[in-house]
């Protein structure tokens, strides 16, 4: 017999298609990244408005743009947070990769373990980790209300160090080996075999290192907060003191100033990483 | 194609909502749901007795679960408490803002009570139906929390009739004497006097060793107290209400309150833009002279001898100072509580009721602020979280002497008392005016505090300790002499309730209202730096290190390409002329 049109609809409606499965992560992409950030760009570019019956209603405003670019304490405190961030990244960067390299390195690294013995602190909640390292370093006679600077910039190699192995490590895991011995045979001395065979295919794990790294750096507050006895005040502390004081507006803009710098240094970047995925769009 | 997958999600969406809110109905019709929003730890979590005034006993688990068993009974239906907390008053502000999440009760400070009031988030409260409050309250707080006021619709109300008060407490200097004058080699008592000026923050005996609270308008009031200091030294002269050694003078107290008092609230609320700026530098300056800015790591800094000096709320000073001197510890340490001379921030903390709370709820409310005003509960309030309750009566005052009165010290229960005297090992008895002499104990007088809430008082007074209720010994209080001057230093006593002559010195910081944006831009320049000169100079040979690299490869490229290029012609030439 034949099927009913209603019910072959009905069955096709409920076949089960493989772009199915991408549902709860799209929900989860609408409800908490679009719609917070349309909800970021909505406050930075609005005024709360107090109307003479009570009401509030927003408006379109330039004032919190024009408060931000006019205060120089803000800027000021945007240049440190990325003076601290580059540095942060060069640092991470100069110890993690030759750490890596060795670590992938099957002659010296016999197994995984002493990788995970390197991230292993990530398994750590960060807050307590902090919490940890600024009684070490008051131990160490490196008081953080002294240095503000060089303990924080302690505690964020210490929390990031992990976030550029991982990456530099599956990228050197990756290496060919008979590329750079093939430039050893040819008689390149170990500084060019460096240069031109290793460096530029481990390119985009340090690209992709320096990612990790240089953003959440300069968003980071509970760091520089604990570690410089709040002496240190990072991008993220100034947007957060302003949310705290219901300055939602100025908080927003700021944010977005946040949200603008990860774009350009994404849109920097991109040429450099592997284009090794194919990009599949879901639907 | 987007639009089919849409409406499908739709359609699942709206399913789980359906789903959500029908299992969310089931509940309202077994019970009344009480909503409450306090700080956090900010209520009586210990077990208790409890009398209720029909003579009922009951033993409650803690103050929530007491009251649930309490109005459950009284109302004969099942009552359930829904608690919740927040960390800061800017913060639940915040999320109240948004107007997503709704309740009866919330507790908040002087200031942010005036902001919801002008809100216009409050109800006013019908005293009547609080009868504990308005029989236990003290006057003068209630008189302090009637002087605080906020504009509602374009009238003036007092905050006495929108909060019902539930803590109050200072703002002062937590030290340890001990470890400061090791560190710095100075003599205990030195320290002690020290402690007695705003300006020792800034001394540069003191380096490195105080943190400061990370809260603009705390840190703000003690930029206030530094920078206008000889505004207040001159309001004090004035008054003519202190001596030279900036104490009050006997039975100047009432005067002072009156007269004294509300010039020192105009100088410790300016928060004009000139003001600011002025504190500003001061703050700058401090920020140098201290270790650190805490949000709430510093009793745990100053119990563990990392730092030796901390602005801490009262309370927070009481817990401290137990903690640190339990026997128990590491290495057990003395702490002092002090407000200086000039004096210094009074807090209040109170219950609001929302616009939201109707009805039953109501009712249960209401019956909620008569229970936590209910002396036996302020004192299961106190005895847990350190603070002091609005509520004073026999219950309170029981409790204070059994801390701090040495008559009272070793008594299961105060009726116990022998006024005759202290009974001796061979059990002869020695009269307590002997024992007061030679212990040296003080005498003071708690009458601002518990001036008619108790239960018997004579028709006359006197001032002696032994007929006035108000009056009791204490030895939990020393005079420390100095070379030009003297000053008084507590403990866990002077912290909850201040001796009776510094009250007329303190003062309540309002809501800045739209000054506040003064203020917060003020805090921002104070806790920002600029990068230090080797950061710099470091920045900058890395960056031109980029460049330089960077260019360097773009040209050495361009060469090669060009040296191949050339080869290769000449290649190809020399091929064509073979």
């Amino acid at each position: 017999m034949e099927k009913s049109r209603a019910k072959r609809s009905a069955e096709r409606f409920f076949a089960f298609k493989r772009s199915y499965l991408s549902f709860p992560y799209a929900l989860f992409l609408v409800l908490f990244v679009i719609l917070p950030i349309l909800i970021i760009v909505l406050y930075a570019f609005t005024e709360t408005v107090y109307a003479a019956d009570g009401t509030e209603s927003l408006t379109f405003s330039w004032a919190a743009l024009v408060s931000f670019f006019t205060s120089t304490t803000k800027l000021n405190v945007l240049v440190v947070s990325l003076f601290l961030g580059i540095f942060n990244t060069l640092i991470c960067l100069l110890i993690g990769y030759p750490l890596a390299y060795l670590l992938a390195d099957k002659k010296v690294n016999k197994n995984v373990a002493l990788v995970m013995l390197f991230v292993m602190p990530m398994w750590i909640n960060f807050v307590l980790r902090t919490g940890a390292t600024r009684d070490v370093l008051n131990w160490l006679g490196i008081r953080g209300g002294d240095h503000p600077y060089v303990s924080t910039m302690i505690g964020l190699v210490y929390n990031y160090l992990p976030f550029t192995i991982l990456p530099l490590y599956t990228t050197m895991l990756k290496l060919d080996k008979s590329q750079i011995e093939a430039a050893r045979d040819l008689g390149a001395n170990p500084v060019q075999t460096f240069l031109k065979s290793v460096l530029p295919q481990s390119i985009p794990g340090i690209v992709s290192a320096a990612e990790m790294v240089f953003m959440p750096t300069m968003s980071s507050y509970v760091i520089s907060d604990t570690l410089s006895e709040g002496k240190l005040t990072l991008f993220g502390n100034i947007i957060y003191l302003n949310f705290s004081q219901s300055q939602w507006n100025e908080g927003s803009f700021m944010a977005l100033v946040m949200l603008v710098l990860i774009a350009i240094s994404m849109f920097a970047t991109r040429k450099f990483r592997g284009d090794g995925e194919r990009k599949v769009g879901a639907w | 194609m987007k639009n089919r997958y849409t409406s499908r999600l739709l359609l699942v969406l709206g399913t789980l909502m359906a789903a959500t809110s029908l299992a969310s109905c089931g509940t309202e019709e077994e019970g009344l749901t009480l909503r409450l929003l306090n700080c956090e730890d900010y209520i009586g979590e210990d077990a208790f007795d409890y009398v209720d005034e029909d003579g009922n006993e009951y033993s409650f688990d803690d103050v929530l679960s007491g009251f649930e068993e309490y109005e459950s009974e009284k109302l004969g239906k099942k009552v359930s408490v829904v608690y919740d907390t927040y960390d800061t008053n800017e913060t639940m502000l915040s999320s109240l803002k948004t107007g997503k999440s709704v309740y009866d009760l919330i507790t908040a400070s002087d200031y942010t009570i005036q902001k919801m009031m002008s809100l216009g988030m409050l109800q006013s409260i019908d005293f009547d139906r609080v009868p504990n409050y308005v029989s236990y309250c003290s006057p003068y707080l209630l008189g302090q929390l009637d002087a605080l006021t906020a504009e509602i619709d374009g009238q003036t109300c007092s905050v006495g009739d929108y909060a019902v008060g539930y803590m109050w407490g200072t703002l002062g200097i937590l030290y340890n004497p001990a470890k400061i004058a090791a560190d710095k080699g100075l003599d205990e008592d030195e320290v002690k006097l020290a402690m007695n000026d705003w300006n020792s923050l800034w001394d540069e005996r003191f380096h490195g060793e105080m943190s400061v609270k990370d809260s603009m308008r705390d840190t703000y009031s003690v930029g206030i107290m530094a920078e206008f200091q000889d505004d207040i030294l001159a309001a004090m002269e004035a008054s003519g209400c202190f001596d030279e050694n900036l104490d009050l003078i006997p039975g100047k107290w009432d005067e002072a309150v009156e007269n004294y008092s509300p010039k020192l609230a105009e100088i410790f609320n300016r928060c004009g833009e000139e003001d600011v700026e002025k504190v500003k530098e001061t703050l700058l300056r401090l920020k140098e002279n201290i270790f650190g800015f805490e949000v709430d790591s510093g009793k745990e800094d100053i119990v563990k001898g990392m730092i030796g000096i901390n602005l801490a709320w009262s309370g927070d000073a009481v817990y401290a100072t137990d903690t640190a001197e339990d026997p128990e510890a590491n290495s057990p340490q003395t702490l002092y509580y002090s407000i200086p001379k000039t004096g210094g921030n009074i807090w209040f903390d109170g219950w609001m009721m929302t616009k939201q709370c109707e009805g039953e709820q109501q009712q249960a409310a209401y019956d909620f602020l008569n229970f936590i005003s209910d002396p036996q509960v302020a004192r299961a309030n106190m005895e847990y979280i350190g603070y002091t309750p609005f509520i004073g009566g026999n219950t309170i005052l029981d409790l204070v002497r059994n801390w701090y009165d040495p008559r009272y010290y070793d008594l299961d229960d105060v009726a116990d008392f022998d006024p005759a005297g202290r009974e001796e090992e061979d059990g002869s008895i020695t009269p307590w005016e002997t024992v007061a002499e030679e212990e040296e104990w003080d005498v003071v007088d708690l009458s601002y505090m518990f001036e008619g809430t108790l239960d018997e008082v004579p028709d006359v007074l006197g001032d002696d300790p032994f007929t006035n209720p108000y009056l009791f010994f204490t030895d939990a209080l020393e005079t420390i002499e100095g070379e030009d001057s003297s000053c008084v230093a507590g403990r866990q006593f002077f912290a909850q309730y201040p001796p009776e002559d510094l009250i007329p010195k303190l003062a309540i910081m309002k809501d800045y209202g739209d000054n506040n944006r003064y203020v917060l831009a003020m805090w921002q320049d104070v806790k920002s730096n600029n990068l230090p000169l080797a950061g710099v100079i470091v920045f900058g040979i890395i960056l031109a290190a980029l460049a330089v690299v960077g260019i360097g490869s773009v040209v050495v490229k361009r060469r090669y390409r060009k040296l191949r290029v050339a080869r290769r012609k000449a290649a190809i030439a020399s091929a064509n002329k073979q």
